[in-house]
């Protein structure tokens, strides 16, 4: 963050603290939470003999119910860095093509120059990439680069062009050391380079460049979109049977899965869980729900191993306070055998360490990610070695296994002591491979041959690809983007070339928004910058071959189109203004996004909700094809999480959960359905509304799915089967 | 308020006399973040209550004894996000009188009330999940490292929306 916003924020802090501390006096903890209330509580459910929840069969019973699926995708990005030129890695800063593809913005045609350090380019080696890059550092680095801080370059030991595996545990230890330290009058710690003290191999960078110059042919066609998400979704369907988790709530025994027929969605069985669940996973006879473990890894299986012993080599003593802060949390996965879904079968489990973060499954393969604080020093005398390394832990092997050296990865621009842990997981069998990267993780973004992991760096975005292969993960590419990142995907049938919409502010109060596209290694291949004349991006997507960005303004939105058929010209249209604060942009279908906002007339949190649909149309400006207003004061879960917007292209239709007032006091939650046109015109399917259920808070019709030409709709205790042409609803269970 | 790390050693070795010791040295700023993320007094008492039982069950795992209050308020942290994903719809409504003292009858009780008023009037207009990250930074005093580690999300993201969310809070109040 820069000084300027950090001040601000203090004034602010300073501000409002006051204003709380009033407040706060006011407020009084209830009785019902002292600690000996409390106890009794336990030790009430302590003495109560345990219920062993048992896989239950009912295939006679038939029940109203809800079913309740959990089904939570997290994503993350995990990029590898490969060799760069020092101002790329350094800055991310779109280089001097950029401003001239700005400028050519607004005559419809931009010519996106290649950034220096493209494929191609000369191998250099380590100690001239140094020189380099400390001549250039102070004009190259961005505001808000880490490396700056204190003006101290913190990751000079390793080279800011190169991302690389650490060597030793040593070089682990001395890094999260550094990283761990607050500042003292103002001065980051940062490890001074010795001769010899990070001896990078040489051979390991050249068989990189030499990669870098032959570029891979991309697949081109798999890349799956990034789509940020937050919270659970609660149902999936495998064609034959429907799952959907019930979390405990105060009408269901849950947590659980249960397990329907899709015909009469009749229970057949339910898989009892420990906890609640993050999301849940069904592929080829094969269940993984994954959660968050709050007891983490046992300590017990963790190795003994001192730091000291694992990293005989001694500490270098720096100035500074230790004040890592970490968590014992775990992300879990427990694997069910399905082959006969009446009757399925726990089979073991997976732990990594750190709280999770997000996960997605492509092919049989579910790809998790976790992020994990060092709490403790590691330079502290009986540190241990599982305190500094992240560690995992199959439920059918003896001990957990921590992490080794050359399985962890050390960005140059790494701003924190703690690792984002990446596992890929095989469904079938359960094995993982495991690697991490110090510095955290935010998310990853699925491509054709790999993934891109991102970290928000709070002004900068670092970016890194792995490959995945059968012998795990290996790095292919990194690089920095200036900026936030908002969106980032994968363009079909474009080489394997990714966009990232990215906004930068520029200061008072303003901001730029750019679209970077690169290649399957991170090598960037252009940057559109001044996309939007104002406003901060406040959504992205690709539908198809174009890129729509879209910025909030002071009374709507501004949405700009850019033709990405070819990657060398692309085409910029004028930008559209929307009467409407954008939230989120989602693509339909090619050339065609749907847009969920809300109306401006009331810009807080409760501003009507409104849709809109927005043609693309490559060179020419975007069309604004319909809009739907839902009235004052209405509301959905869509507007902070895309994944509430189920879309089924080839259907036509999508839905998304709904909240409508007709007053102050009288509120009506539904799910709707739509279908849209050739030219974009919405037209409603129909609605189940939560009065059909009942008016519990369980019963808001949350999420479906679409099956055999039906759409099965829930909430957290009901499951409804409804007909779509014509809309009806024909069967309503309720889920105890 | 400061955790007495001996009672949280006893407690991890199962000594339940010790864990209510912590628990009660934590409450009330546990049940601050939870009212102020979620904006009752009902809701949030079902979270500072789970967090409670969680807590105890997750105990005897906990390696480092002086990372107990921001472990606990993780729990509590993650607890109220799934209350929060429970809402559906942007429940961003306060239920006031579960924030005022309304037997204050003292001299200024007005101006105070007013004052109140305008602030919590103010937290309306943000989402529970930016009430979450003002309870922790502002009223708990929670560094953006350690509300990170709190929400389980990258620094990097908490500082912007804590930037953010305070300069609209701001921008509210001093209208």
């Amino acid at each position: 963050m820069d000084s300027e916003k950090r001040q601000e924020l203090e004034e602010s802090l300073a501000f409002l603290r006051g204003r709380f501390e009033e407040l706060n006096q006011d407020i009084k903890r209830p009785h019902s939470l002292d600690a000996e209330v409390l106890r009794k509580k336990l030790e009430e459910l302590e003495a109560a003999p345990p219920v062993r929840p048992a896989l239950r069969f009912p295939k006679q019973w038939r029940a109203a119910a809800g079913i309740a699926a959990c089904f939570v995708f997290v994503v993350g990005a995990f990029l590898l860095a490969g060799p760069q030129s020092s101002e790329n890695l350094l800055g991310g800063a779109a280089p001097a093509a950029g401003a001239s593809a700005a400028a050519a913005a607004t005559e419809g045609t931009a010519a996106l120059e290649p950034e220096e350090g493209a494929a191609g380019e000369e191998t250099v080696t380590v100690e001239e990439a140094m020189v380099a890059e400390a001549a250039a550092a102070d004009d190259a680095l961005p505001k808000e680069n880490p490396q700056t801080a204190g003006g101290v370059p913190r990751m000079a030991l390793y080279g800011a062009s190169q991302t690389a595996y650490a060597e030793s545990y040593a070089q682990l230890r001395d890094q999260v050391y550094a990283l761990g330290l607050e500042a003292v009058d103002g001065v980051s710690p940062s490890i001074s380079l010795e001769a010899g003290a990070n001896d990078m191999d040489a051979g390991r960078i050249e068989d990189q460049a030499g990669a870098e110059a032959a570029p891979k042919a991309a697949a081109a066609t798999e890349n799956t979109p990034h789509r940020r998400q937050e919270g659970g979704e609660l149902l999936q369907t495998d064609g034959g049977y429907l799952y959907s988790y019930v979390m405990k709530n105060t009408t269901s025994t849950g947590p659980s899965i249960r397990v329907l027929t899709l015909e009469g969605m009749e229970e057949v069985a339910s898989i009892p869980l420990e906890s609640d669940i993050e999301t849940f996973y069904v592929y080829e006879g094969r269940l993984a729900a994954v959660a968050l473990d709050y007891a983490g890894i046992p300590a017990s299986a963790l190795p003994k191993t001192s730091v000291e012993e694992a990293a005989p080599e001694p500490a270098q003593v720096l100035q500074g306070n230790w004040c890592g802060v970490g968590s014992d949390t775990a992300a879990k996965v427990t694997f069910y055998d399905l082959s006969d879904p009446t009757q399925p079968r726990l089979e073991k489990s997976f732990q990594q360490s750190g709280g999770y973060r997000t996960s997605q499954l492509k092919g049989g393969t579910l790809y998790l990610l976790s992020e994990w604080g060092v709490s403790q020093d590691p330079t502290a005398q009986g540190a241990a070695l599982a305190e500094l390394v992240p560690a995992t832990y199959d439920s059918t092997q003896p001990a957990a296994q921590l992490l080794e050296a050359e399985q962890i990865l050390l960005p140059p621009d790494a701003a924190s002591a703690s690792y984002g842990v990446l596992s890929a997981i095989d469904l079938a069998t359960g094995q993982a491979q495991t690697q991490a990267v110090l510095g955290g993780a935010e998310g990853f973004c699925l491509t054709a041959d790999g993934l891109s992991l991102y970290v928000d760096g709070g002004g900068w975005t670092s970016l890194l690809q792995l490959e995945t292969g059968s012998g795990g993960f290996s790095l292919a590419g990194s690089t920095t983007l200036s900026g936030r990142l908002v969106q980032m995907g994968g363009l079909p049938g474009a080489d394997g070339c990714l966009y990232a919409a990215v906004s930068s502010p520029t200061g008072e109060g303003a901001y730029s928004s750019s679209l970077y596209l690169m290649d399957g290694q991170l090598q960037t291949v252009g940057v559109l910058d001044g996309l939007l004349a104002e406003g901060e991006l406040s959504a992205a997507c690709a539908a198809g071959q174009t890129a729509a960005l879209c910025a909030n303004t002071a009374e709507g939105s501004l949405l700009v189109a850019v033709d990405l058929q070819d990657t060398a010209q692309p085409q910029v249209g004028e930008p559209l203004e929307l009467p409407i604060f954008l939230r989120q942009l989602i693509p339909l279908r090619e050339g065609l996004v749907l847009g969920v906002g809300q109306s401006p007339d009331r810009p807080e949190a409760d501003g009507g909700l409104e849709l809109v649909v927005v043609e693309l149309s490559g060179s020419a400006s975007p069309r604004l094809a319909s809009r739907y207003p839902f009235g004052a004061r209405s509301h959905s879960d869509a507007l902070t999480n895309p994944s509430a917007v189920l879309v089924q292209p080839q259907e036509r239709l999508f839905g998304l959960p709904v909240l409508t007032r007709t007053n102050a006091v009288e509120k009506e939650r539904a799910y709707m359905l739509f279908t849209w046109e050739d030219a974009g015109s919405l037209k409603l399917v129909g609605s189940l509304t939560q009065g059909m259920l009942s008016n519990t808070d369980y019963s808001a019709p949350q999420r479906a799915v679409l099956a055999e030409g039906e759409a099965y709709i829930f909430a957290a205790d009901w499951l409804a089967r409804c007909q779509l042409d014509p809309w009806q609803v024909l069967e309503l269970r309720q889920l105890f | 308020m400061v955790v007495d790390v001996e009672a949280v050693k006893r407690a991890r070795l199962g000594d339940k006399e010790s864990f209510g010791e912590v628990y009660q040295q934590i409450a009330d700023d546990l049940y601050r973040v939870a009212l102020y993320s979620l904006g009752n007094a009902h809701d949030a008492q079902d979270v500072v209550s789970e967090t409670f039982m969680e807590a105890y069950k997750g105990i005897k795992n906990l390696r480092d004894e002086g990372s107990f209050k921001a472990w606990i308020m993780r729990i509590l942290s993650i607890r109220c996000k799934r209350k929060i994903g429970q809402y559906i719809a942007g429940r961003n409504e306060l239920d006031i009188d579960d924030f005022l003292d309304l037997s204050d009858r003292g001299p200024g009780v007005e101006e105070r009330s007013t004052e109140k008023l305008a602030l919590l009037n103010a937290l309306e207009t943000l989402t529970p999940q930016e009430r979450q990250i003002v309870a922790l930074a502002v009223v708990q005093g929670y560094t953006v490292r350690e509300t990170a580690e709190i929400l389980g999300a990258p620094q990097g993201t908490v500082s912007s929306k804590l930037h953010r969310t305070l300069k609209k809070l701001r921008a509210q109040l001093e209208r």
